[in-house]
């Protein structure tokens, strides 16, 4: 699992090349999302359009990063799917992450396609 | 048409897995691939995805600590009114307290706390109609429905 990262004025935004967050690959996310915030002060969002699936493992590794990031700062998940969205609610965790079903790092008014 | 031939169950997936996540991995890709195949209800199809691969990964992490040699084998099939599943696997007993519904863990505290594991067993209650477990011949056997709308 790589974790790519961009950023969008204050905010990086990191993409899995995987599209399962799963016990399999929940501690490899935890190390490279680990590398990629480094040295990162502002926000972080994590784009979430290309996973299909997420189990405990996968959010207690979301949960982990969140830690990582310090200065009470949350994470911030975008575009999650049907299942993901599930495992968010159903365990009141999307009460704990910042959701958005746009973009944010996109300018007001700007199409989000 | 009888109505015998309507009830009976349909078979949508029988698979012996070796005791990893990765294992796991690879069969709910494919029961995912068989759900839509047979186009059955997305959402408790979903539903049935995300309690197996609680149930699973809780095999291996839990039963098969130590051992390279953990097997599990995996039926679901359709009823009229459910899903059932039934795993067996050969690894260690589960303990029985993991059988009735716990809590969520607490989430009301600070970013600090928050806690990153105990919600696999939540979920599986919350997603599920009835469990039943037995121990026989030093293999698990546990069985869940998913009620269908």
């Amino acid at each position: 699992m790589h974790v790519s990262g961009t950023t969008h004025g204050d905010v990086l935004v990191l993409t899995l090349d995987d599209d399962r967050l799963d016990a399999a690959g929940a501690l490899k996310f935890k190390e490279t999302v680990r590398t990629a915030i480094a040295k990162h002060p502002g926000r972080v969002a994590l784009d979430m359009e290309n996973i299909t699936f997420l189990d405990s493992s996968g959010l207690g590794a979301l949960v982990g990063a969140m830690k990582m990031l310090g200065n009470g700062r949350r994470l911030e998940l975008v575009l999650c799917g049907p299942i993901v969205s599930k495992v968010l609610t159903l365990t009141r965790m999307d009460k704990v992450f910042v959701l958005h079903d746009r973009r944010p790092w996109l300018a007001d008014g700007q199409d989000a396609a | 048409m009888g109505s015998r031939s309507v009830e009976r169950p349909k078979a949508i997936l029988r698979e012996r897995i070796a005791g990893t996540s990765d294992a796991v991995q690879s069969h709910l890709r494919t029961l995912e691939g068989a759900t839509r195949a047979c186009e059955l209800d997305t959402d408790r199809s979903a539903d049935m995805l995300i309690v197996l691969g609680e149930i699973l990964n809780n095999i291996v992490e839990h039963a098969f600590t130590g051992s390279d040699d953990g097997w599990i084998v995996c039926t679901i099939h359709r009823h009229k009114d459910r899903f059932s599943v039934e795993t067996r696997d050969n690894g260690a007993p589960l303990p029985p307290g993991l059988l009735t519904a716990g809590p969520l863990p607490d989430i009301d505290t600070t970013l600090d706390d928050l806690p990153e594991g105990g919600f696999g067993w939540f979920i599986v209650h919350t997603l599920t109609d009835d469990m039943i477990y037995e121990r026989r011949r030093g293999q698990n056997r546990l069985t869940f429905s998913l009620a269908l709308p």
